[in-house]
């Protein structure tokens, strides 16, 4: 009854699934869930506590069986070494564009402000939004593109600045012009130049407006909707290599490859260009294309999509506040903390900059509001580069959007707090909660008491252990992100934890504060290995399977034994073999 | 009323520009004019399913005191909303999953707030489901999409079948991928069909694909359209040559999608509910609301999709239906609904509002959970009364017709696999056995599916689901007129 769609190792659960279990921190439910065998996940989920010693990424999946290994999919490839050795064991599937990436496209390409709807169709199974196995297409999320098509399209041929730019000739019934025409719309939305079956088969478009009486603009538009309704516009596709084996992608594919990596959008003419001269196939050529595409305004998409979506900045404004604990909150602050976690990672991206800062910096991007929770007053509106000289607020664990994402409306929650590190930045998962969990319900005064009493109940303990004292090393800061030594109580804070040894952190360590956590992690090689893992997820688009964990190890020690620079992680990617080449050549 | 169709510029004007733009504040309910006798020269009124997920469970309270039939039992105090319907509802306590995933049958499961709702309409473990399949996420074909692809049903309505929900904010997914938790309906093992959650997005799909129905004043669009998905298909056909195997996987995918619209919007018949009214403005719901604010009102979204559920089955647009009240983890918060006060046949105003539904309303006072569940449950009987009050050719309701079953995918206090609320209101056609509360004791769900496949839509399945304990799949006879 079933058909197997797919065979191969999907490990997608080991990869880090960001869920967290926001506003509850109790455990200590016994009965039908204490010991229950019925808690059987596949792999992946048990990583935490490290009860088995195994480090992170090479838990075993029971259900994939451990036969395939990257060494050995890589057998007989003849790697010539470093990160050319490690060979992504995975073909790249096809992948849909995200609602960012197809807004960026036909803004890029159209000029059209035309955004697709797609939220009730998103397919989260974790991580980011573009994993390509969460791509598929029903009726109804077709019908959207469909009229989406459509809007834009009436967007563009209503607007005499827009469609003067598809509509360059003017002959109307004369197939050169409706071939060139074609042509170059095709060109950029399939980011590639068309085949000669698709330019017929869109010439058949504007013949049969034509027959309905439509005018040349008309017909044309019922073209330009094709175009936009066509798999080969919603689908990033690349052919398969037709040699066996291993294969170069062909340049266009690079093109889109970059343009998408760094802009979420569609190549642009140069880089188009780039390709038809072949020329995006050496080191020296990707480097130059990277360092352009990362110097143009349209890179800060890869801040709002990849920071966006590993730090959480897009889910701040679903988080509230109780303002009447939190007078300093309102929706502004979600926004400006949203904002300030982009621009951070912005200028961790800008050239020479040390990624260490991720984790040791005293800079923030706050405005009025931000700068209220910061204890730094500012008058402006939109979020401005400030210092905040303060060895208890540093790096990315000390701004609010961070602190705040976790948070009750009620109180702090040291708990989701360490969930966030574990699984954001040292990419160990935490199992999801256990059933029956009863919420926390007394004030954030006591929270740390309670997690502590944990302690006391080593069927809790197992994940608990690592996850609060993560958080709890955390707790001079409030909710909102505030600094404090004292709770409201007036019962004074605690922020030394002892860390217990996990998988992620091996070594057991009294730890203190933001500082010392964040020192803790700066050393920690699962630190370094996680932020590589991040970005070579969001550049392949899938979680990272057992086989594939060798390939990111590769990409972080290349980047390791390199400047340290998040521009250079960014360029050892786009270098790595995985980037460049197909692995199912010959397939047809 | 303002028409819905209006004559634009070369016939081209955006459906969804006229869609946004057709926004009138018009009080509900705002299509009373259209209840009238839908499909004249129908010789037999058609049967409908409505399947209507209750995330999180419902309290012990759910459970009416006494088993029987007519004067022999009453409705519980969280049920009590249904009173001017209790001649058409059916109680049926005693149903579990737990059979779906543990060979013993029994009631644990974990993660239970994922693969329980998964199963609930699938009676198939999703997690099973997806190792079987090696595939990211899949689950078994769902009982109302069985039902849409039978020859009973299949090809008689413009639309297979209908999803939507009132999910206003992101759910958790309880650490399992979304579709487990934010999909009931399942096309295909693989094919969770999720749900539209803003009432325009219903309205258009009602409304079909094109502006008026038949209205030749739309027919450019309608040919433009036709054009636009002939070269769509036929260029994937040629890059589909070109892909891996895997990904021509996806393109069939694609493909199939694009000649379900074709067929959509090729299709043209006639309109039985005679020219559709505007929706009237309600926010756009983009995961965007955790509670009743910046003018979003779970009360209105639920009435605009009652609306619309009735008229899509009175206007016979589909016959098969999955509405989900919430999605299973939703940290929705409830200060909509006044607390109550419940005991077991009765419940009084209390003091405040409700809190999150899961968790806070769930794990937390008892009351608080009753309250959550009641008024939804409030919410499917004002739908059922709608449907009441639509006549159908034959003198019969759409309700007499139609099968609403309002269930949940878990015990709401322990968060197990079984004592599953479910209870049903509708005729049937005839066939159910209605007015009684039933107690089955132990019975598999899918036992109830299979029930309503045959007893009542006359499928002659000869299966559904999956039950480990080796049970064999068997009617439930007292669910039944003789």
């Amino acid at each position: 009854m079933w058909v197997v769609v797919r065979a191969g190792s999907l490990a997608w659960a080991v990869a880090g699934v960001w869920t967290l279990a926001l506003g509850v921190a109790g455990c200590g439910k016994t009965g039908q869930n204490g010991g229950s065998p019925g808690r059987a996940s596949g792999g992946g989920s048990q990583a935490v506590a490290g009860s088995g010693g195994a480090s992170a990424g090479s838990s075993g999946n029971a259900g994939s069986g451990g036969g395939t290994t990257a060494g050995s999919a890589a057998a007989g490839v003849g790697g010539t070494g470093g990160m050319e050795g490690a060979l992504g064991a995975e073909p790249s599937d096809l992948r849909r564009l995200t609602a960012a990436e197809y807004q960026a496209t036909v803004s890029d390409v159209l000029g059209s402000s035309a955004k697709p709807d797609l939220a009730a169709f998103a397919t989260d199974v974790g991580g980011f939004d573009n994993n390509s196995a969460a791509n598929g297409v029903s009726d109804e999320l077709y019908l959207r593109y469909l009229e989406t098509a459509e809007d834009v399209a009436d967007e563009v041929f209503a607007s005499d600045l827009l469609r003067p730019q598809i509509v360059t000739c003017a002959a109307t019934d004369d197939a050169t012009c409706v071939q060139s025409v074609i042509s170059q719309v095709t060109l950029r939305l399939f980011r590639r130049p068309a085949l000669a079956e698709e330019l017929t088969a869109y010439q058949k478009v504007y013949q049969r407006a034509r027959a309905r009486q439509e005018d040349h603009e008309g017909s044309l538009q019922d073209v330009l909707i094709a175009l936009l309704a066509s798999a080969q516009f919603l689908y990033r596709m690349e052919f398969v290599p037709t040699a066996t084996g291993s294969q170069p992608l062909g340049p266009y594919d690079v093109a889109t490859r970059l343009s998408y990596l760094l802009w979420s959008s569609a190549p642009d003419p140069t880089l188009l260009d780039a390709a038809a001269q072949n020329a995006l196939s050496t080191d020296d050529e990707l480097t130059a294309a990277v360092e352009r595409l990362l110097q143009d305004p349209k890179s800060k998409r890869f801040g709002e999509n990849f920071a966006g979506q590993w730090l959480g900045a897009r889910k701040l404004t679903q988080v509230s506040l109780d303002p009447t604990l939190y007078p300093g909150w309102s929706p502004l602050v979600a926004t400006a903390a949203a904002s300030e976690l982009e621009l951070y990672f912005d200028e961790l991206l800008q050239p020479g900059v040390d990624f260490a800062r991720f984790l040791d910096s005293s800079v923030h991007f706050a405005n009025e509001e931000l700068g209220q929770v910061y204890g730094v007053p500012l008058a402006h509106i939109d979020n401005q580069r400030i210092e905040v000289k303060d060895v208890d607020r540093r790096g990315v664990l000390g701004l609010a959007g961070f602190l705040f994402q976790t948070s009750t409306p009620t109180r702090s929650s040291p708990s989701g707090r360490g969930a966030w590190i574990l699984e954001r930045l040292l990419c160990s998962p935490v199992p999801p909660q256990p059933a029956g969990t009863p919420p926390f319900t007394a004030g954030e005064d006591t929270i740390a008491d309670y997690l502590q009493g944990l302690d006391a109940q080593p069927a809790c303990m197992t994940c608990h252990a690592t996850i609060d004292r993560l958080g709890l090393a955390l707790e001079n800061y409030d909710a909102i992100g505030r600094y404090r030594t004292i709770y409201a109580s007036r019962k004074p804070v605690s922020s030394h934890v002892a860390l217990p040894a996990s998988s992620a952190l091996p070594a057991s360590m009294d730890v203190s504060g933001v500082a010392g956590l964040s020192q803790l992690l700066a050393a920690a090689p699962a630190f370094d290995t996680c932020v590589a893992q991040q970005l070579y997820s969001y550049g392949f688009g899938r979680a990272v399977s057992d086989a594939e964990r060798p390939d990111v190890q590769a990409l972080a020690t290349a980047w390791q034994s390199g400047p340290t620079t998040l521009r250079e992680l960014v360029m050892q990617l786009v270098k790595s073999r995985t980037f460049r080449y197909r692995s199912d050549g010959g397939a047809l | 009323m303002k028409a819905f169709n209006q004559p634009a510029a070369r016939g081209r004007v955006s459906r969804r520009a006229l869609l946004r733009g057709a926004g009138v504040a018009i009080a509900l309910p705002w299509f009373e004019s259209l209840a009238q006798p839908a499909r004249a020269q129908a010789a037999a009124a058609p049967k409908r399913f409505v399947a209507i997920y209750l995330p999180c469970g419902a309290p012990e309270l759910w459970k009416p005191p006494l088993t029987g039939v007519g004067a022999g039992w009453q409705l519980s105090s969280v049920l009590d909303r249904l009173a001017p319907l209790k001649s058409l509802v059916t109680v049926v306590s005693g149903l579990e999953t737990g059979s779906v995933f543990n060979v013993d049958g029994s009631n644990s499961v974990s993660p239970e707030d994922s693969r329980l709702p998964s199963a609930w309409l699938t009676c198939t473990d999703a997690k099973t489901a997806r190792q079987t399949l090696m595939v990211p996420e899949a689950n078994g074909t769902s009982a109302d999409q069985v039902m849409a692809a039978h020859p009973v049903f299949a090809g008689q309505t413009a639309l297979p079948s209908l999803q939507i929900g009132l999910s206003s904010v992101l759910s958790y997914c309880d650490g399992e991928p979304c579709s487990e938790s934010r999909s009931v309906s399942w096309q295909t093992p693989t094919k969770p069909l999720f749900k539209l959650v803003n009432p325009s997005d219903v309205f258009a799909q009602l409304v079909g694909v094109w502006p008026g129905g038949a209205d030749p004043a739309a027919s450019p669009r309608r040919d433009s359209r036709i054009s636009v998905l002939d070269a769509v298909q036929e260029t994937a056909a040629v890059a589909r040559a070109r892909l891996s195997a895997h990904d021509k996987l996806r393109m069939d995918e694609f493909l199939a999608s694009v000649r379900s619209i074709e067929k959509r919007v090729s299709s043209s018949q006639a309109d039985s509910c005679g020219p559709l009214p505007s929706l009237p403005v309600f926010p756009h719901v983009d995961g965007n609301f955790r509670q009743n604010i910046g003018g979003y009102d779970k009360g209105v979204h639920a009435d605009l999709m009652n609306e619309l559920l009735a008229l899509a089955l009175q206007c016979d647009r589909t016959r098969i239906a999955s509405y989900m009240l919430e999605d299973e983890r939703s940290e929705f918060v409830c200060d909509h609904i006044p607390r109550r006060t419940f005991t077991a046949l009765t419940s009084t105003l209390g003091e405040g509002t409700c809190p999150e539904w899961h968790g806070g309303g769930q794990q937390g006072r008892q009351d608080d959970f009753a309250s959550i569940v009641q008024w939804n449950v409030g919410k499917v009987g004002e739908l059922c009364q709608k449907l009441a009050g639509m006549p159908e050719a034959n003198g019969q309701s759409v309700l007499d017709n139609s099968v609403i079953f309002l269930g949940a995918g878990l015990e709401g206090s322990m968060e197990t696999a079984d004592r599953l609320p479910a209870l049903m209101i509708g005729g049937g056609g005839g066939r159910l056995k209605t007015d009684q509360h039933l107690d089955l004791g132990k019975r598999p769900l899918r036992d109830l599916y299979f029930t309503l496949m045959n007893g009542v839509y006359d499928m002659a399945v000869s299966d559904f689901g999956v039950n480990l304990t080796g049970a064999p799949i068997a009617t439930i006879k007292g669910l039944l007129n003789a």
